[in-house]
């Protein structure tokens, strides 16, 4: 909203809500890793603890077991159940991640892994799911690996593509709250807002030619396709 | 009537004077006239009372002035009418009356919120209560006049409702005590900039920051303030990634919407609507939707031609001329002044060829007062009833190939009536490039309805390619024309945005006290540029310098256009009076002096050619003589080579 008040000091911040100490970041790194391992069929001790010593170092797997989030079968590694929720979390998390960097804020391919595992650690539950709604629920990252589902896709069946668009692209009956407007000049953007279009209120969009015609409350007005363009929308769920 | 726009007396009588603003289409200039017992104009169409008008009315047995504001939705949006209201907010009358639309009450309390800050004492009025009563809606007004410390009153303005309580609560208003809360960082530059403000522009703080226009929009403020305060407002606009305008609009708007949150109850989204209510809400999607929209538009269109171009412009025309003119009123004139004036020279002036009698107030009451009456009541059944906003959509696309958006429907519409009305409405449009480029069409490619009878009775006697033709080239005209010239007049157009009014049925007493107030207008401005025209003609007949002007223009005449040499007469009279020219057309083809070939050029010359005396005089006014003498050039450049060409090829192809 438009009204960030001011929320105090960063120290506040993080004593309501602590940001990982290294110990728990190297878990969850531990677990991505071993995911990854398991994602593809692969459950050998060796590899995988080969693996996490590259990636993380030593004694990954004991940490693991000893937080009871993995055990070692023989040869074999598996996950326990707790393990492998938080697992899934965190390789959601980092995927979602990945494909935001990438998608949206366009970065390098070099730079999106490192970013990704700093990212990963500090995205709550909520900013996950908003990120996951905003990119519409993608189901794989950039390097075309699975993104484990969350709550909120289950919900949504067959959406696929983002969910802020321009005006321009919704079609007739289509329902959704105005995130920002970009007209091309300040006039236009006054007009619009004098009329009760202003980012947060929720339209209807009711035909779509010859112009939009878009109704917000008792209000109804057209617009053309060109102002259309430049009022972004974030859809509603159709379900 | 009781409106009186420039009488100074009222001044002195009334003790306070009141402004009445709000939305467009929420009733304002209905409880103007509920107010003072008169009457201007109410329409449905957003934007058509440019002009203010102003009132004496009595409250409480006192007497007020009364004025009625052009419909704004913001006081920072950019318009003539927001110009116009500022400009009477700057004069810091004594009351501000917001009239607002119940139903939409999150809006109204936007613009509320913006009123307050420029701190005159304030009453809301929620108009149209029935209308959101049966919608559903429920409004505590009581528990909105406690938040925000000014009088809320709920009224009908149309059946009086709530009248003694708005005037009862117009006594006891004052300043409003809320304030709108803006972001930390807004609040703190509004507060350095009122530091540097004098006591008696203090309030201009809010205003001055979002506000992005030139020094003579604060107008008697202007010089109060430093400069020192302008580069504050520079430096304040550049700190913020956006627009600081639009996140103040933000601000209102959560506000507002918390308050009529708090303070409404919104209907029931499954209770049954009146029936009526209904039918005009599915008419309404219908008009505009593509099917069957252009079906409603072309039956629209049909009617309104049938109405104003056949049964006003020809029934009651022939009537009037013929009758009333032509054997009552004129030849008993003829033989007053032949009775009363002893010098020919003076007779002739007034009932002479170029007479004042017998032809400028013929063409003035008997030919334009029928179609400019039909025209005003056809159009003004069309406004009421909130249809001309539809058409604007459906025709925008239309319009967009000459440059323009949908609202030019409405100038261009009025054209074929009378262009000279549809100068006035020019004024509607957002850009200073549309405007031109609108008085450019309707000056080349618009025939009014007066020449479109005589046009269209010279080609029935033709063959019905002539009409075609003619049809085809005006259609080619008018695109074309619009292409090209969207692409050399400077600046920019405005996409469309249109607020689309409900479909409403129209109260009767309020369309015909509404034409009544038009034709009013139309006798006191019009008329006498009749007159005057009338005279200016006289005088060159007099001084032969008609004759003059014909032997200069004849080679072009009979030469370029092959007309025969008795046809630049009714050119020159063209300018006068449009379908004059065309009806000297018309009589020399009954006379059987031109053929076939003549016909179609000299039909399609005169639709081209400059449009009328009347309508040249608001181009003026409205354009400046600078564009007005360029659109003339242009058309008169344009109507010789298309015609001349036309002449040409008919000439090739053996005619």
């Amino acid at each position: 909203m438009a009204h960030d008040s001011d929320t105090g000091s960063s120290d506040l911040i993080h004593k309501k809500h602590p940001i990982p100490t290294p110990d728990e970041e190297n878990i969850q790194q531990a677990l991505c890793v071993v995911w990854q391992f398991l994602d593809q069929g692969q459950t050998l001790r060796t590899l995988v603890e080969a693996a996490l010593r590259e990636s993380v170092g030593e004694g990954m797997i004991e940490a693991l077991t000893n937080r009871n989030l993995a055990v070692l079968e023989g040869l074999y590694v598996r996950l326990t159940t707790s393990g492998e929720s938080m697992a899934r979390d965190i390789v959601r998390r980092h995927r979602l991640a990945e494909r935001l960097l990438s998608d949206v804020l366009a970065l390098t391919k070099e730079q999106i892994d490192p970013n990704a595992c700093l990212m990963e650690h500090v995205i709550g539950k909520d900013v996950e799911e908003a990120i996951c709604i905003l990119l519409g629920h993608p189901r794989v990252c950039p390097h075309e690996l699975s993104i484990p589902r969350g709550k909120c896709c289950e919900n949504v069946v067959g959406q696929t593509g983002p969910v802020v668009l321009p005006l321009r692209s919704l079609q007739t009956g289509q329902a959704g709250k105005i995130v920002y407007l970009s007209p091309r000049d300040r006039s236009e953007l006054h007009k619009l807002m004098a009329l009760g279009f202003v980012p947060g209120v929720q339209i209807r969009v009711s035909q779509t030619y010859p112009a939009f015609v878009i109704s917000a409350g008792e209000t109804m007005a057209a617009v053309d396709p060109v102002l259309a363009g430049s009022i972004f929308i974030r859809k509603k769920n159709e379900s | 009537m009781k409106t009186n726009r420039e009488d100074p007396e009222h001044k002195h009588l009334a003790s306070r004077r009141i402004v009445l603003v709000g939305q467009p289409n929420v009733g304002k200039s209905a409880l103007f006239n509920a107010l003072t017992g008169s009457y201007v104009m109410v329409s449905n169409y957003p934007g058509t009372t440019v002009d203010v008008s102003r009132g004496v009315g009595r409250v409480k047995g006192q007497v007020v002035e009364i004025i009625d504001s052009p419909g704004i939705n913001s006081l920072v949006t950019q318009s003539d009418e927001e110009k116009a209201t500022r400009a009477l907010l700057w004069s810091r009358p004594d009351l501000l009356v917001q009239v607002a639309d119940s139903k939409n009450l999150v809006r109204a309390l936007a613009l509320t919120l913006e009123l307050c800050e420029i701190e005159i004492p304030m009453v809301l009025c929620l108009n149209m209560k029935d209308e959101a009563l049966s919608r559903g809606y429920r409004i505590d007004a009581a528990g909105l006049s406690r938040v925000l410390g000014i009088p809320v009153v709920e009224t009908v303005a149309t059946t009086r409702d709530g009248l003694e309580e708005l005037e009862a609560a117009m006594s006891q208003s004052c300043v409003a005590k809320i304030k709108t809360s803006y972001p930390p960082e807004v609040e703190r530059d509004i507060a350095r900039l009122c530091a540097n403000l004098p006591d008696e522009a203090k309030f201009l703080g809010p205003f001055l920051l979002q506000n992005h226009t030139a020094p003579e929009d604060i107008g008697p403020y202007a010089s109060a303030l430093s400069a020192q305060t302008w580069r504050d407002c520079d430096e304040s606009r550049r700190k913020f990634l956006r627009p600081v305008s639009a996140i103040m609009f933000e601000s209102r708007q959560y506000q507002s919407r918390l308050l009529a949150e708090e303070h409404s109850q919104k209907p029931n989204p499954s209770t049954d609507s009146p029936r009526l209510a209904g039918a005009l809400a599915a008419a309404g999607r219908w008009t505009l939707l593509p099917w069957p929209g252009f079906l409603i538009a072309g039956l629209v269109l049909a009617g309104l031609y049938e109405f104003v171009g056949v049964f006003a412009a020809q029934v009651c025309v022939d009537f009037f001329e013929d009758v009333i003119f032509g054997r009552g009123i004129n030849p008993a004139a003829v033989r007053m002044v032949q009775w009363a004036v002893p010098w020919a020279f003076f007779r002739d002036l007034l009932v002479g060829d170029y007479g004042i009698l017998t032809m400028a107030l013929t063409y003035a009451f008997a030919l334009i007062l029928p179609i400019v009456s039909a025209f005003f009541l056809a159009l003004g059944f069309l406004e009421d009833v909130g249809y001309l906003p539809r058409l604007s959509v459906l025709l925008d696309r239309f319009f967009k190939l000459m440059g323009l958006n949908g609202k030019a429907v409405f100038p261009m519409i009025l054209g074929f009536g009378c262009g000279t009305m549809a100068m006035l409405t020019t004024r509607i449009l957002d850009t200073r490039k549309e405007k031109i480029l609108v008085s450019f069409l309707l000056a080349l490619s618009i025939p009014c309805s007066a020449q479109l009878g005589v046009i269209l009775g010279m080609a029935a006697g033709l063959s019905s390619w002539v009409l075609a033709l003619w049809l085809l080239i005006l259609t080619a005209t008018l695109i074309s024309a619009g292409a090209v010239a969207s692409r050399i007049v400077p600046g920019g157009s405005a996409p469309l945005l249109l607020e689309i009014p409900p479909l409403r049925v129209p109260v009767m007493s309020n369309l015909l006290k509404k034409v009544r107030a038009q034709l009013w207008w139309y006798l006191k401005e019009v008329v006498p540029l009749f007159v005057y025209g009338t005279v200016a003609l006289f005088f060159l007949d007099r001084l032969g310098w008609l004759k003059t002007i014909e032997t200069f223009a004849s080679p072009v005449i009979t030469g370029l256009l092959g007309l025969p040499a008795e046809a630049t007469g009714a050119f020159l009279i063209g300018f006068l009076r449009r379908d004059y020219g065309a009806a000297g057309l018309y009589h020399l083809q009954r006379e059987g002096l031109l053929n076939l070939r003549q016909s179609a050029v000299s039909i399609v010359a005169i639709t081209l050619f400059m449009p009328c005396l009347a309508q040249w005089i608001m181009t003026v006014r409205e354009r400046g003589l600078k564009a007005a003498m360029i659109i003339t050039a242009l058309v008169t450049g344009y109507a010789l080579i298309v015609s001349g060409a036309l002449n040409w090829a008919l000439v090739a192809v053996g005619l």
